[in-house]
């Protein structure tokens, strides 16, 4: 590197390092998966150093940064569809269920938490892809609704009612017989 | 306010939501209602669920491995921006060509061509052909998109009903093969193009296809550049 590129690395930290950690939760959503998370999010780093420029005259860049952890997501969806043209012998999309979720760590411990996570787990991975991140973004993350709306495109009407079936269909799942604590 | 309207307004009211008018009258109707308190406290309880799992089940890397993520981005950034630099100048000189080949090169449904000089490709309604697409590049074009159009009555396989797909690419010096499975739903005599774009640059290639109850002519296989 040259002095040139390495004020630019400075000036590219100074200005990732306080979304890192919440980029990296999102990558983890959009992916479900830690190997996959970090991929995608090393790749978009590597692409924000190329589009420095922009960053740097963000006022807030926190939004801009997750809505190109998304785009880029999504085209890595597209490539994946683009492999498959080529290879007829591949499985299913990895990372497509909540079960393969890295190193789950309960905040609590005890056997009937563990019942509950694990009735959790069991009735996330039974939502569709888009409800999953929907209640996931907006009810572990704390997205709003709007701040969902700018990430992937769709109508705040559109996140909304996905949100809320999302949501009846866990309540449905893990029933209501008082035994989910 | 009964116990179908509580459930339509129930995430809203979860969520705070709602106007002060309405929680008043949800308010009234769980004071009468052990049916609908039942299933408020167990909407948050679920919601709770959601929340603790979520602040659980993501191992966020340390402080060392983020360094080495920002370290790793800037040093492959830099070598990016100066290697997109260089091919942005490159691919204007690059000589792009491109070869449509049905696979089997020689079994039946193919073979030579009209005199028009389009490369061809005959297939049966509802039988699968899988053709593949051979571009060959001077260098390495990163970041290349890909647009097949089709014809009114084929698909490609896995996207149904799509008469236009477009996606990201990257080109390797030298041969790089696509194979690309066609399916046809109904008689077809139409063309498939096939437009590479990277940076200002941009061609277009064109397959004719001739699908039929019963594919029985030979047809060619030859190059075309109409860009």
């Amino acid at each position: 590197m040259d002095s040139f590129e390495e004020n630019q690395a400075e000036l590219f930290e100074r200005l990732l390092r306080p979304h890192m950690a919440r980029l990296f939760r999102l990558a983890f959503r959009l992916t479900n998966h830690k190997a996959d998370a970090e991929d995608l999010f090393q790749e978009v780093l590597t692409r924000m150093f190329t589009r420095l420029d922009e960053l740097a005259g963000l006022s807030d860049p926190g939004p801009w940064l997750s809505r190109v952890i998304y785009n880029q997501f999504v085209d890595n969806r597209r490539r994946y569809a683009r492999r498959r043209l080529v290879s007829v012998s591949e499985g299913a999309m990895p990372g497509a269920t909540i079960d393969t979720v890295a190193d789950p760590r309960p905040d609590a411990s005890g056997p009937e938490r563990l019942v509950d996570i694990s009735r959790l787990q069991a009735a996330m991975s039974r939502l569709s892809d888009e409800h999953r991140l929907v209640v996931m973004l907006h009810d572990a993350e704390g997205y709003k609704l709007e701040e969902i709306h700018v990430l992937t495109g769709d109508p705040v009407g559109t996140v909304k009612s996905r949100l809320h079936r999302a949501r009846a269909r866990l309540r449905e799942l893990l029933g209501e017989d008082g035994t989910f604590s | 306010m009964n116990c179908h309207d509580f459930d339509t307004q129930l995430d809203d009211y979860l969520d705070a939501a709602l106007e002060a008018a309405t929680v008043a009258a949800i308010d009234a109707h769980l004071d009468d209602c052990g049916g609908c308190r039942s299933r408020l406290q167990h909407a948050r309880r679920v919601v709770a669920a959601v929340s603790r799992y979520g602040r659980s089940d993501v191992v966020v890397p340390t402080d060392d491995w983020m360094d080495l993520a920002l370290k790793r981005a800037a040093w492959q950034g830099a070598k990016r921006e100066r290697r997109r630099r260089w091919s942005a100048a490159a691919a204007v000189a690059a000589a792009l060509a491109i070869l449509w080949i049905a696979v089997p090169p020689a079994g039946p449904g193919t073979g030579s061509g009209p005199a028009s000089g389009v490369p061809s490709v005959a297939m049966s309604v509802d039988e699968p052909k899988t053709v593949r697409l051979v571009f060959s590049s001077a260098t390495a074009l990163p970041d290349a998109t890909l647009t097949v159009s089709l014809p009114e009555g084929l698909e490609l396989a896995g996207f149904a009903g799509q008469r236009e797909i477009t996606w990201s690419t990257s080109l390797t010096p030298g041969k790089n093969v696509l194979a690309l499975e066609l399916i046809a739903t109904s008689p077809v005599n139409g063309d498939v193009y096939a437009t590479l774009r990277h940076a200002d640059e941009e061609k277009t290639f064109r397959l004719r296809v001739d699908a039929d109850h019963d594919a029985s002519l030979p047809l060619g296989l030859k190059t075309e550049n109409i860009a």
